[in-house]
């Protein structure tokens, strides 16, 4: 099962997210306890996109999700037309610093480590390409 | 997911805000006002009960960063209790714990024991 979302550099535009996991988890592709989790991987990702990968600041440009499943595995690949831009290179480790006295940058970053068995990134034709890969558990 | 917070006394030592919902990006701006509410008033102790918290994102471990360093301004602290599963797995990999090692109660009878700790070592009305 595949879907593609056309979104827009909007926090609001992870309410469509949100939709096309329950449609995911409601076709039975996608167990809902892991649900949550990938819920969170989207969250961090596309919150990243919308706060760095843009400087003018705009809501409008273009990001496009992709969720797959497959027997065993979600994969997830979102694309932008920013500024390249690579969370993981950009993250710097601030885990080992006590809690009230690390910035709030990226802080995601660790989460979409943790929650993902595989994390990629290119940057292809002007586009910063995010690839994440879940495995599922099977039944 | 919406939020909803109730907050409300915790004996005389502080404020318990209940949580229950989700800690989003959506959401998160109404635990700060929240939080910076409480610390207008000095509070000195401020407690997040997530018992029923189903999610959390990093916008939520932001703004409870936060909290605990604008309560520290004026010698306030910040304790968790009793996080679900999935909850205190994000609190694990972001390494928001270890803090103190009471920082994070699991239990009513934990909480209890900390609250009577702190009215043992307060003084008393016309003590110094």
């Amino acid at each position: 099962m595949e879907q593609i979302l056309p979104l827009r550099s909007r926090l609001a535009d992870l309410a469509r997210v949100e939709a096309a996991l329950h449609a995911f988890v409601s076709a039975g592709v996608l167990p809902s306890a892991a649900a949550s989790e990938v819920q969170l991987v989207l969250e961090e990702a596309f919150t990243n996109i919308v706060k760095y990968a843009h400087p003018d600041g705009r809501d409008d440009h273009p990001v496009q999700v992709r969720l797959q499943a497959t027997p065993g595995w979600l994969e997830l690949e979102l694309v932008d037309d920013g500024i390249a831009f690579d969370p993981f290179a950009q993250a710097v480790d601030q885990l080992d610093r006590p809690f009230a006295e690390r910035s709030d940058g990226l802080m995601g970053v660790p989460l979409i480590k943790a929650l993902c068995d595989e994390h990629h990134y290119a940057r292809r034709d002007g586009h910063n390409h995010l690839r994440l890969r879940k495995r599922l558990a099977v039944r | 997911m919406p939020l909803t917070l109730s907050t409300s006394p915790l004996k005389t030592l502080g404020h318990v805000i209940k949580l229950t919902g989700s800690l989003d990006t959506q959401t998160f701006a109404q635990l700060d006002t929240e939080l910076q509410r409480l610390d207008a008033t000095a509070a000195s102790l401020v407690v997040l009960d997530l018992k029923e918290l189903n999610y959390i994102s990093s916008a939520g471990i932001r703004v409870i960063q936060k909290g605990v360093r604008a309560l520290a301004k004026h010698g306030g602290i910040l304790k968790l209790f009793n996080p679900q599963p999935q909850v205190a797995k994000v609190f694990q990999v972001i390494k928001v714990l270890p803090m103190p090692i009471d920082q994070m109660f699991t239990s009513d009878d934990e909480l209890d024991a900390y609250l009577a700790g702190i009215q043992r070592n307060s003084p008393g009305p016309g003590k110094p």
